[in-house]
């Protein structure tokens, strides 16, 4: 392999601050919000020129999976004040409050068309479709209320390290090379991108068959005439499949689904799966914008030509950001693993609580997910969180748990940590777990009664519906 | 707690980077000056890698939201720029993506075809006074759909062979005492280094100009077009009919209420979208005065002061104007609109002076309508570029193909729009690819064959006619 040799230099300090957070997606909004609202001076650091990663960016806007099959909610938090302040801007649509747990089948039925996220294991399940630009909005908004500096257009590069100490980071910009110091570093890339310079241990093997195997580029097609469509497909549903596998076998997508979003009544979605050899591979995100623009292409061109309503509908939008899933994991103080999925306690760490709905029957027998704080914490540095789907988990956890509605509680658990650890003057390996939980059940986030043990057994009716992430 | 940064330092050490990539033309920046220079120089038989920052290429044509391909023509109707710019036309053409005036209405004084431009807020880009005659006339300008023109570059891209490096940030440039070497890369898979023997400069802001040691002309003035930032946005399902009733049956209030908005500090203008299928859509284009666009503080405040106007103005609208009562925020830019900035001060610095010389230089490798300066694009409705003003003082392996090519401030204020970057590019990747072929360096290349080479690709160059 040929290297050159890049000569040492002296590199500007722009800022010195408390907490400094590398990301603005999901898990860097709820890492460097709670850190500025508990007193830390905190920087956030975003490559694009908005916030909100996935959920904005990504075109993802699904923030599912808050209430577990009982209907309880279980994610609250920083997740629902995005919802909240979307509400007033007519900029989310979710179900009723008194629907959610339901298996009343009229209600299900009814929600499920709306959007099948808003159905799991045969009741109806909280979650919320958003809007992506009024979103990008509010998480302005949200930062700005909470005094964080933000540097958007600003590529979060390498971890500076001093032993097993993270000093601050190296950022790329228009203004150059610079460096942010910061006393607690965030790792909110979503891929784990300071854990190589910083010598951090991780994993990163995906079989192919998982949903996190894959890369997206999803896209949206605007001027459908959706009442025609869906009369279309009522009265010729043979056809209506008829044309969706047509549409694949010439090179397009056959699924999408309307945009559900009030005044987005033209607008239709398109999500996708790119299966590919590694999601922080430069060569292969170029390889998948290419394919996936090519896709987006034959798609429009089939659906204009062949299916009723499409005839005057144009290609408005295609993601901002590359959609994606997963990559590096942590190997970090605690590791969560299949095993936790099957006999998952409180921990005494216990920093969120995440409702399991995915996976059938496992799940009715396993309704929430608990999360230790000590996932977010890699061995090996002392002042490092990892607030973002890079978490440490192995391959089965984060196929379920790697969501928008997760990396926001890693966030609130991090940020809250880092400032409470400041000002206690310890280390964040040492915050006091009590204190913490107290902190954040302040912060609205719901947490276990650690000293009880999770007693329970499913009696419910036997389920009707396949799980969504089937195998 | 103190939040002011310092003039503290930190050393990073002396370290071994990756060699990712060993090219012939290697440019950064994936608009319009970038994407044409790939095209050129693959075209023209060198190894060429483009890389991108974003994940989609087209830069202010496509994640800008810009659109806009103005003054192909002069005021006379007669086309001046071709080449690769009117190959993406005519590409985007047959997808029913973009949207010029027929050929034989090029200079035009028809009423009905100049108030169809007006009428849809387009004036400032097909419709000039021209002072000769008195009348308005329309230009060859084009409009292009954003999402397919992404589809198509990357199409073109596979079709010449350029390596593509998307999601790519090109930091710095790798220098040998006068000579660019290569650039520095950052992206998911690290820092990396790609050697090259010739770098071509196309992001916009010369990024790569002061590190490699290249003299540059910073000056930028305030209150002109250039010297501002742009924050594009789309609001779609738009009732325009009902919309256009409201405006002819009440035009005070009509009036009023973009007062009302302006004062509540949001932004009232919009052009219509014309190309087709698009007619639900409408462009907002608000500017914001920067001085200074290379520095990441002054994206940030304009990220925060665009997104807030786009809410005001949205909601505004949303509440109160007729035909937009279900519309929806489409799309905010990906991109901010940057528009001016420095400039390397080359072989040739073109100056106001250029604009009435009417010379037409040795080296002249494309020619630009001029008919933004009034009385002098009266005077003189055309300006030639030459090929001196893409290279460099003293620094070799370099070009420079984006809007910061060698030009005062106000030569860049009407010479920095999409498809002057286009010809900077086609004419940048043909001289590197020529250079390479011959083993010299960019500032020594034949300038007729040059031009020859050009003339061949459908460029027009004043004089130069393809010989047999």
């Amino acid at each position: 392999m040929k290297t050159i040799k890049e000569p040492a230099r002296e590199t500007k300090v722009i800022r010195e601050a408390d907490v400094v957070v590398v990301g603005g997606g999901p898990g860097g909004i709820g890492a460097a919000v709670s850190a500025a609202r508990n007193g830390a001076n905190t920087v956030l650091i975003e490559r694009y020129g908005y916030l909100g990663g996935m959920g904005t960016g990504g075109l993802v806007t699904i923030i599912p999976l808050l209430t577990d099959y009982t209907g309880k909610q279980q994610i609250i938090g920083l997740t629902q004040e995005w919802i909240d302040r979307l509400i007033p801007r007519n900029a989310v649509d979710f179900p009723k409050k008194e629907h959610w747990g339901s298996m009343d089948k009229e209600l299900v039925r009814y929600y499920f068309q709306r959007s099948f996220f808003m159905t799991r294991l045969d009741r109806v399940s909280y979650a919320a479709i958003i809007d992506a630009e009024i979103s990008k909005v509010i998480l302005n908004e949200m930062v700005e209320e909470a005094g964080i500096k933000t540097y958007c257009h600003a590529w979060g590069t390498e971890p500076i390290m001093e032993g097993n100490t993270c000093k601050g980071v190296i950022v790329e910009s228009k203004s150059g090379r610079q460096a942010i110091l910061g006393k607690v570093i965030i790792d909110s890339t979503g891929d784990g991108d300071l854990f190589p310079y910083a010598g951090i241990e991780f994993e990163d093997n995906i079989p192919p068959n998982f949903r996190i195997a894959n890369l997206a580029l999803c896209f949206w097609v605007d001027g459908v005439d959706l009442k025609k469509v869906n009369e279309f497909r009522q009265k010729n549903p043979k056809e209506f499949m008829e044309l969706s596998r047509k549409a694949m076998e010439s090179g397009g997508q056959g699924n999408f689904f309307a945009s559900n979003l009030p005044d987005q009544g033209a607008v239709v979605w398109f999500h996708n799966r790119y299966p590919n050899k590694s999601q922080v591979d430069v060569e292969e995100l170029t390889r998948v914008e290419f394919v996936g623009r090519e896709v987006a292409i034959k798609t429009l061109d089939f659906y204009k030509k062949n299916m009723p309503g499409f005839e005057k509908s144009f290609l408005v939008l295609t993601g901002p950001q590359l959609g994606t899933r997963s990559s590096r994991r942590l190997i970090g103080e605690y590791k969560l693993t299949q095993k936790d999925l099957a006999d998952n306690q409180p921990f005494e760490d216990t920093i969120a609580i995440f409702p399991d709905l995915d996976r059938g029957q496992e799940s009715l027998d396993h309704p929430n997910m608990y999360i230790p704080y000590r996932s977010l914490l890699p061995k090996n540095v002392d002042n490092m969180f990892v607030a973002c789907r890079a978490f440490s988990s192995d391959e089965h956890v984060q196929e379920w748990f790697n969501l928008i509605p997760h990396c926001i509680a890693f966030g609130e658990a991090a940020g809250t940590a880092s400032a409470m650890a400041l000002q206690a003057g310890v280390g964040i390996k040492n915050v006091d777990m009590k204190a913490l939980q107290k902190q954040l059940a302040s912060q609205g986030v719901p947490l276990p009664d650690i000293t009880k043990k999770v007693e329970h057994k499913y009696t419910g009716p036997a389920l009707t519906t396949p799980p969504f992430g089937q195998h | 707690m103190p939040n002011s940064s310092s003039t503290r330092t930190i050393t990073e050490p002396q370290r071994e980077i990756e060699v990712c990539r060993e090219a012939d033309v290697v440019v950064v920046g994936g608009g319009p000056g970038g994407i044409a220079s790939a095209l050129a120089a693959a075209r023209s038989g060198a190894d060429t890698v483009l890389v991108e920052r974003y994940g989609h290429l087209g830069g202010m044509a496509t994640g800008g939201l810009v659109t806009i391909i103005p003054n192909l023509s002069n005021i006379n109707g007669e086309q001046q720029i071709a080449g690769i710019c009117q190959e993406l036309i005519d590409r985007l053409d047959t997808k029913d993506a973009t949207h010029y005036p027929r050929k034989e209405d090029w200079g035009s004084a028809d009423e009905q075809l100049v108030n169809y431009y007006v009428n849809a807020n387009h004036f400032l880009f097909y419709i000039r006074d021209d002072l000769n005659t008195g009348k308005k006339r329309v230009l060859y300008t084009a409009l292009v759909d954003p999402e397919m023109l992404k589809c198509e570059l990357n199409t073109m891209m596979e079709e010449a062979g350029v390596t593509l490096y998307c999601h790519s940030w090109g930091t710095l440039p790798i220098v040998d005492g006068d000579t660019v070497k290569g650039v520095m890369i950052e992206s998911k898979s690290g820092r990396q280094a790609m050697l090259a023997k010739v770098v071509i400069d196309s992001t916009g802001d010369g990024d790569l100009l002061l590190p490699a040691g290249a003299e540059c002309d910073t000056e930028l003035r305030p209150k002109t077009r250039i010297a501002a930032l742009a924050f594009p946005f789309w609001i779609g399902n738009i009732d325009l009919k009902k919309y256009d009733d409201f405006r002819a049956s009440r035009p005070d209030k009509h009036t009023e209420m973009s007062q009302e908005l302006t004062n509540l500090g949001g932004a009232p203008f919009f052009l219509r979208d014309l190309v087709k299928y698009h007619d639900g859509v409408v462009w907002f284009h608000p500017f914001f005065p920067c001085l200074d666009q290379s520095d990441v503080k002054e994206l940030n405040r304009v990220e925060l002061a665009g997104r807030k106007k786009m809410l005001i103005t949205y909601e505004f609208y949303r509440k109160h104007v007729p035909g937009f009562e279900n519309s929806y925020i489409a799309l905010s830019s990906p991109q901010l609109g940057t528009q001016g900035g420095k400039r390397v001060i080359g072989e040739y610095y073109m100056t106001v002076k250029d604009m009435v010389s009417d010379e037409i230089f040795d080296d002249t490798i494309a020619v630009f309508a001029n008919n933004d300066t009034r009385e002098i694009s009266a005077q003189h409705p055309n300006i030639c570029i030459p090929y001196r003003s893409l290279v460099p003082k003293k620094i070799d392996g370099l070009l420079v193909a984006c809007r910061a090519f060698s030009s005062d401030y106000r030569i860049q204020e009407y010479f920095n729009l999409i498809p002057h970057c286009i010809a900077f590019g086609q004419a940048a990747g043909t001289a590197a690819a020529m250079a390479v072929e011959e083993g010299i360096q960019p500032r020594h290349v034949d300038h007729k064959a040059l031009q020859q080479n050009l003339v061949k690709q459908g460029v027009i160059i004043p004089g130069i006619k393809e010989a047999v």
